[in-house]
C-alpha cells in the first residue's frame, strides 16, 4: 500500500486526502477487518476505507487504471438491475471495460468451469426488483428532506 | 426466533452459479442433521463489499429488505457465505445502534410496505452446526470417518471478523473442532484466518496471487492433503488459481479444496455426486481414496 | 426569641462579582426577616473577611451566620472554625454556594443575580432551623495495619515503626519482597534489585515494632477511624516459625518438584519451599496440594531431617483480631496476561516470553542461572522487545502502565550485556519521565539498540523469505518511514502492562473503599490527596493505586506513613455529628434501614424492637433517612424542617 492506515489518518488531519485517494491503498483494501479488530483506539478503519472508496468514486479521485472501482460500480449496476449478481457475467463485464484482452486469459478457466456445469449464463432477476427501486427512491427523498446525512452519489442533505 | 433448528436459508449470489456444490452439500448435510433450511423467497443480493464501496445507505437497504423478509417468516437467517454474514450482520447491528439510520431505512422500507423490527439473527451454518447441533449429534451420523485425512482448516476473514464473538478473531477453532468430529486431522495452520484476497484476484492479480501462494505454502508446509473452506469466494480463489500461482512462482501446488459441508457429507456416507465434489477443479480422488472408504 | 442572622456575600475576586451583582444580593438579604446585618467583601475566606464575621458575632450578638460564597467543599471548615472562635456553635453556620452553583454556570448577569438571591434566601430560612451540635472526639489507636509486604509496604512499615509506633505487616505470600524481589536489575541506575531490597527486608524482619504476619490475609475489617478491628487469617505453614532456623535442609530433601510461581513456572520448587533464598521470614512453607504427606499420607522426609523439629503437620489455620487506628493498603498489582493478545503468539509460539520471564532468566538465582536461553538451550542472536502489550488499548486496558518503556530499555541493556544479540524495540512513544530516565534512554540508544517506531502488529512463524525460516518474525509498520517491516528474530519479549490484582474487588469490599474506572483503588483526590481514600483512616500506596515505578511507590509508601502518623499524633479525631438518628417513638421496627446501610452502622435492639444508629460508624450518607417509611430517621443538620424551609423559600422566590 502506498499509504498506511496511520498515514491516511494523518493525511485526513492535514487536509491532504486527495493524495490518498489517488494512491493504490484505498482499493487494495479487501475488508479483512484485521485492522478494526486490533486497533487499540477502537477506530473502525475498515468502515473508513469504505468511506474513502465512496468519496473517491463520487469525486472521480481514484488510482489511474484501477480495476476495483470499475468492478464495484458494475456490481452495483447489476444488483440494481437484477437484484442478484452472478460472478461470470460480472467478471466479463469488468474485463470488457478494463482489459478486453484479459478475457482471453480467462478462457481456460471458463472452459474448465463450463465443463463441470459451473457456468451461470443469465442473471436471475428477482421479482422484488421494483420493490427495491421503490425503497431506493424513498431513501433519496428522505435524504433530500434531511433525515439522514449519509453519503452516496450526490445525495448530501 | 422460531424453533432452534428452523432457519430461513440465504444462499447468496455466488452459490447460484460457480459454487452450486456448496449449496448442494449444505442442504444435504443440514437435512441429515435435522436443520430445516427453507430458502428465503425472492432474497436479493446482500451487496457484499462492492455495494458498500459505492453506496452506504442503499447497501444497508439491501440487507434490510432481506432481514424484513426473514422477519416475516419468523425465523433466523442461516448463511453459508461469510461476506453475506458480515454484511447482513453489519446492517443489523448498525441499525440497532444508530436511531437515525434505523429511521431512514424504516421509511425507505415503508415504500414497499415492508418493516424490520430488529428481531432476526444472522448465523453461519458452521456455527449453527458446532454450537447448536453439537458433538454428539454430529458424531452419531459419521458412518464413514475421514480417517486422519490431513486438512488445513481455512476460515478466511469475515467468519469471525469483525462481529464473530463466537470464536477467536485471529485463531478460531470451530472448524478444527468439527473436522476432528469427522475423524479428520486438522493440521496446524497459522494463516487459517488470513485474507485470501477475495476480489483482488480479479482487480489486482499480482497481489492476489501472492496471498494465495502464502496460504497454499503454509498449508503444504504443515502437511495438509487438502484445504477445507467455509466461504465460496475463498474457495474459488484458492481452487481456481493454483495453476497461475505455480506459473508465477515456479511452484507445484495441487491442493484439493473442499467445502466443509462436502467433508461432512462424505463422513455421513453420501457420494461425490450428491455433494457436488465431481464439479471440483482439482481432483480429490486420490486423497479421499486413501482416507475415506469406498468413495 | 427571634434569631439574629448575619449574611456575608463574597465577591471571590471576580469569580462571583463578575457575574453576580453582589450589592443587590446584600440589599435583598438585608430586607429578609430576622437578618440583622448583611455585608459584602472581596474574599470572605481571608483573615479580614473572617474578622468581619467574628466582630459582628461579638458586637451584634449574632445567633446565626450565612456566608454566600464558594462550595462548602472549599471553605466550610474555614468559616466553621471562625464562627466557633467567636463563641458561636459551628453548626449554626450555613454556606450558600453562589459560585459553583451560580456564577460559574450563569452567563446572564440578571439571571445569576436572581439565582444568587434565591440561594441566599433559602440559606437564611434554613439556618433558622439549625441547632447546635457537638462534635464527637474519639481516641486514635496508635497501631497501624499495613496490608502488603512489597517495597511500598516495607517503606511504610519502616517509617512508622521507626517513629515508635507498632506495625502489623500482613503479607499473603510466605515472604515479603513483592515483585521487586523477582527483578534482576532496576532502572535507571541498574542497581541489583535484591541488593537494595534485602537490607530493607531484613530491617523489617528484625524491627522490634513490626509484627510480620506472613502467609496471612485480611478477611474482615470493621470499625471507624482510629478504632478499627482487623480479622487476620494466618494460614498453616506446617512449620513452626519460632523453631525454624532457616537452614534449608528440608527443602533439599523433599522429593517433590513442582513449577515455581516465583520463577513464572520456568523453574522448579519443592513441596516444602521458600520462594527465594533471601526470604523474610526465612521459614519455608508446605504446599498442601503437592506434599506427599497431605496427598498420599507418606514421606515426611522433611520432618525426619529437620534438626530443630520445626515441622508440624498438625498445625492449624488460625484467625486473630487486631486493634488498629489506621490501615495502609499496599497490595500491589498483577501483570497483564499476554495470552489474551493472540497475534503475538504467547503460549502458542516458542520463545515468546513476557518481561517478567526475561527478568527471571536474567536473574542469577533464576531457572537458567542468569543466562538468556531459547527453548533449544541456545542463546538468542536477535531479540525483539514489544511495547504496550495490553496497555493503551481499548480492547484490553485503556491506561498507560507507565513503567514499561523504562523496563523495556533495561531489558534491552541486559540482553546486550548477556547475549550480545541484536536488540530491537518496537514502540509507540518513549515515556522516560523520571529522574535520569531520558539519560538512560540515550544510553540505550548508544548501546545500538534499534528502536522502531511502530507497535508490533503481530509475531508470526510463517516465513516469507529464506532468512525468515526458523525465526519469529515481528511485523510492524515503521511509522517514521511509512513502510511495513518484517524483522526476523530469535526471541520476542512482550512488555506487558500492569493490572489491578484479581482480588482487588474483594479487598475493596472488605475495607469499604472504592476503585476507579481502571480497577485500581480510588484515591481521595487525584492531585492533592493521592494516598488517602474517601474512608478516613484508610490509606493506599504503591501500585495498588495505579501503575508506578519503585521511586514513586516508595514515595507513596512514605506519604501514606506520614498520613497515618499525622492522624495518630493528633491523638484524637473528630467525628462529624451530621449523622442519622432514629426517633425511637416513631420507629416501627420494620428493619428496612438495616439492610440498606453500606457501613453496617445500624443495629436492631431486640428488647425495644427499634433500630439504632451507631454515631461513630454512620457516614451521614442519608440513604436510611430517605428509605424509612415512618419518617423516623432524620439526619442532623439535614432535618426535614431545614430542607423544607429551603424548598419553600426557593419556591416563594420564584413567584
Amino acid at each position: 500500500m502506498d499509504y498506511t492506515p496511520r498515514e491516511i489518518i494523518a493525511a485526513f488531519r492535514a487536509g491532504l486526502l486527495e493524495r490518498v485517494l489517488r494512491s493504490n491503498t484505498v482499493w487494495l483494501c479487501a475488508s479483512c477487518y484485521l485492522c478494526t479488530v486490533r486497533c487499540p483506539s477502537g477506530i473502525k478503519l475498515t468502515d473508513i476505507m469504505y468511506e474513502l472508496k465512496r468519496l473517491g468514486v463520487e469525486f472521480g479521485l481514484v488510482q489511474e487504471g484501477a480495476i476495483a472501482p470499475v468492478l464495484s460500480k458494475t456490481f452495483v449496476d447489476m444488483v440494481d438491475r437484477y437484484g442478484r449478481v452472478p460472478e461470470i457475467p460480472l467478471v466479463m463485464a469488468v474485463l470488457l471495460k478494463t482489459n478486453p484482452l484479459g478475457i482471453l486469459k480467462m478462457i481456460p478457466h471458463g472452459l474448465k468451469l463450463f465443463l463441470r456445469g459451473r457456468m451461470p449464463f443469465w442473471p436471475h432477476r428477482i421479482s422484488g426488483i421494483s420493490e427495491l427501486e421503490k425503497c431506493s427512491g424513498a431513501m433519496t427523498d428522505a435524504l433530500v428532506s434531511g433525515l439522514h446525512p449519509g453519503s452516496g452519489a450526490g445525495e448530501e442533505a | 426466533m422460531g424453533s432452534r433448528l428452523e432457519f430461513s436459508y440465504y444462499p447468496g449470489c455466488s452459490l447460484e452459479g460457480m459454487n452450486k456444490a456448496y449449496d448442494k452439500s449444505a442442504r444435504v448435510v443440514s437435512k441429515e442433521l435435522g436443520i430445516d433450511l427453507t430458502e428465503l423467497n425472492d432474497w436479493n443480493c446482500c451487496g457484499a463489499s462492492a455495494y458498500m464501496s459505492i453506496q452506504e445507505l442503499r447497501a444497508h437497504l439491501l440487507s434490510a429488505r432481506n432481514l424484513a423478509l426473514a422477519e416475516k417468516e419468523k425465523k433466523d437467517l442461516a448463511v453459508v457465505c461469510p461476506a453475506c454474514l458480515t454484511t447482513l450482520t453489519k446492517s443489523n447491528r448498525y441499525m440497532g445502534e444508530d436511531p437515525k439510520l434505523r429511521r431512514t431505512i424504516a421509511s425507505a422500507l415503508k415504500a414497499a410496505n415492508l418493516q424490520y423490527l430488529g428481531t432476526v439473527k444472522v448465523r453461519h451454518l458452521l456455527e449453527v452446526i458446532v454450537r447448536d447441533i453439537g458433538e454428539q449429534e454430529v458424531k452419531a451420523r459419521v458412518s464413514r470417518p475421514l480417517s486422519d485425512l490431513k486438512v488445513a482448516p481455512y476460515y478466511g476473514c469475515q467468519f469471525t471478523r469483525p462481529f464473530g464473538d463466537f470464536d477467536d478473531k485471529e485463531f478460531p477453532v470451530m472448524l478444527d473442532t468439527l473436522l476432528k468430529w469427522l475423524g479428520a486431522e486438522p493440521v496446524n495452520f497459522p494463516l487459517k484466518a488470513k485474507c485470501c484476497g477475495g476480489m483482488l484476484m480479479t482487480t489486482n492479480e499480482p497481489v492476489g496471487l501472492g496471498l494465495v501462494r502464502s496460504l497454499l505454502d503454509c498449508a503444504a508446509q504443515n502437511g495438509a492433503e487438502c484445504v477445507a473452506t467455509i466461504c465460496p469466494l475463498c474457495h474459488i480463489t484458492l481452487e481456481a488459481y493454483q495453476g497461475n500461482v505455480n506459473k508465477r512462482f515456479a511452484t507445484s501446488y495441487k491442493l484439493p479444496t473442499l467445502y466443509f459441508t462436502q467433508l461432512m457429507g462424505l463422513a455421513f456416507g453420501f457420494n461425490r455426486k450428491e455433494l457436488g465434489i465431481n464439479e471440483e477443479l482439482i481432483s480429490s480422488k486420490h486423497i479421499l481414496a486413501k482416507h475415506v472408504e469406498a468413495v | 426569641m427571634a434569631e439574629k442572622i448575619g449574611v456575608y456575600v463574597c465577591h471571590c475576586g471576580t469569580n462571583i462579582a463578575q457575574t453576580v451583582d453582589c450589592k443587590r444580593v446584600v440589599d435583598y438579604a438585608s430586607a429578609l426577616p430576622n437578618v440583622t446585618v448583611a455585608r459584602e467583601y472581596q474574599y470572605m475566606c481571608s483573615d479580614p473577611g473572617q474578622e468581619l464575621i467574628k466582630k459582628d458575632i461579638k458586637e451584634l450578638g449574632l445567633t446565626r451566620v450565612v456566608v454566600a460564597s464558594c462550595s462548602p467543599l472549599m471553605h466550610e471548615p474555614t468559616f466553621r472554625r471562625a464562627v466557633e472562635e467567636a463563641g458561636l456553635n459551628q453548626f449554626l453556620f450555613e454556606m450558600a454556594n453562589i459560585r459553583e452553583q451560580c456564577s460559574w454556570i450563569s452567563e446572564n448577569k440578571e439571571m445569576a443575580t436572581e439565582r444568587a438571591k434565591s440561594i441566599v434566601g433559602a440559606a437564611v430560612k434554613r439556618v433558622e432551623f439549625q441547632e447546635p451540635l457537638d462534635v464527637k472526639k474519639v481516641p486514635v489507636n496508635p497501631n497501624v495495619l499495613i496490608v502488603g509486604g512489597g517495597i511500598t509496604g516495607i517503606e511504610a512499615a519502616l517509617q512508622i515503626a521507626d517513629s515508635g509506633k507498632k506495625v502489623y505487616l500482613v503479607e499473603k505470600e510466605p515472604t515479603i519482597g513483592g515483585y521487586m524481589a523477582r527483578f534482576d536489575k532496576t532502572f535507571p541506575t541498574l542497581d541489583c534489585a535484591a541488593c537494595i531490597l534485602t537490607p530493607k527486608m531484613v530491617s523489617v524482619g528484625q524491627h522490634p515494632n513490626i509484627e510480620l504476619l506472613s502467609y496471612s490475609d485480611v478477611t474482615g475489617f470493621s470499625g471507624y477511624v482510629g478504632n478499627f478491628t482487623a480479622r487476620i487469617r494466618r494460614r498453616a505453614k506446617y512449620v513452626e516459625e519460632e523453631e525454624c532456623s532457616g537452614c534449608g535442609l528440608c527443602t533439599e530433601k523433599c522429593p517433590v518438584s513442582v513449577p515455581s510461581e516465583f520463577d513464572c513456572g520456568l523453574g522448579k520448587r519443592k513441596a516444602i519451599y521458600r520462594p527465594f533464598p533471601q526470604a523474610v521470614p526465612n521459614v519455608p512453607v508446605i504446599d498442601k496440594d503437592h506434599c506427599l504427606y497431605f496427598t498420599k499420607g507418606v514421606c515426611k522426609v522433611c520432618q525426619k531431617f529437620c534438626p530443630r523439629g520445626a515441622i508440624n503437620f498438625e498445625q492449624k489455620e488460625t484467625y486473630i483480631d487486631l486493634q488498629v487506628g489506621t490501615a495502609i493498603l499496599a497490595t500491589g498489582f498483577d501483570l497483564f496476561d499476554a495470552s489474551k493478545v493472540k497475534q503475538y503468539g504467547y503460549g502458542r509460539l516458542p520463545n515468546v516470553i513476557t518481561s517478567l520471564e526475561f527478568e527471571r532468566f536474567s536473574h542469577a538465582s533464576g531457572p537458567t542461572g542468569g543466562k538468556i536461553l531459547l527453548k533449544n538451550g541456545q542463546m538468542p542472536t536477535s531479540i525483539a522487545i514489544l511495547h504496550c502489550i495490553g496497555s493503551r488499548d481499548t480492547n484490553f486496558n485503556e491506561y498507560c502502565s507507565r513503567v514499561c518503556c523504562m523496563y523495556s530499555m533495561k531489558i534491552a541493556h541486559l540482553a546486550h550485556e548477556k547475549t550480545g544479540a541484536r536488540v530491537y524495540e518496537f514502540y509507540i512513544d518513549i515515556r522516560a519521565f523520571g529522574k535520569g530516565y531520558e539519560e538512560f534512554y540515550k544510553r540505550i540508544l548508544e548501546e545500538e539498540t534499534t528502536f522502531i517506531r511502530g507497535k508490533a502488529a503481530e509475531v508470526t512463524d510463517v516465513p516469507q523469505t529464506p532468512a525468515e525460516k526458523g525465526k519469529l518474525v515481528v511485523v510492524a509498520e515503521d511509522t517514521l518511514l511509512g513502510i511495513v517491516r518484517r524483522v526476523p528474530v530469535d526471541m520476542v519479549v512482550l512488555s506487558v502492562g500492569f493490572e489491578p490484582r484479581k482480588d482487588t474487588i474483594e479487598t475493596a469490599r472488605i475495607f469499604s473503599i472504592s476503585r476507579s474506572q481502571d480497577g485500581f483503588f480510588l484515591e481521595r483526590h487525584p492531585k492533592l490527596a493521592p494516598v488517602s481514600t474517601a474512608s478516613d483512616g484508610i490509606f493506599i500506596a504503591g501500585a495498588c493505586q495505579g501503575p508506578k515505578d519503585i521511586p514513586d511507590s516508595v514515595a507513596q509508601g512514605a506519604a501514606a506513613a506520614a498520613n497515618a502518623l499525622s492522624l495518630i499524633d493528633r491523638k484524637e479525631v473528630t467525628l462529624e455529628p451530621t449523622v442519622a438518628f432514629i426517633d425511637e417513638k416513631s420507629c416501627s421496627g420494620c428493619k428496612i434501614c438495616l439492610g440498606l446501610c453500606a457501613y453496617n452502622a445500624i443495629t436492631f435492639d431486640e428488647t425495644k424492637k427499634v433500630s439504632k444508629v451507631n454515631d461513630a460508624l454512620c457516614k451521614g450518607c442519608g440513604v436510611c433517612v430517605a428509605a424509612c417509611p415512618s419518617g423516623a430517621i432524620e439526619q442532623r443538620n439535614f432535618t426535614d424542617n431545614q430542607l423544607l424551609a429551603e424548598v419553600e423559600s426557593i419556591c416563594a422566590a420564584g413567584k
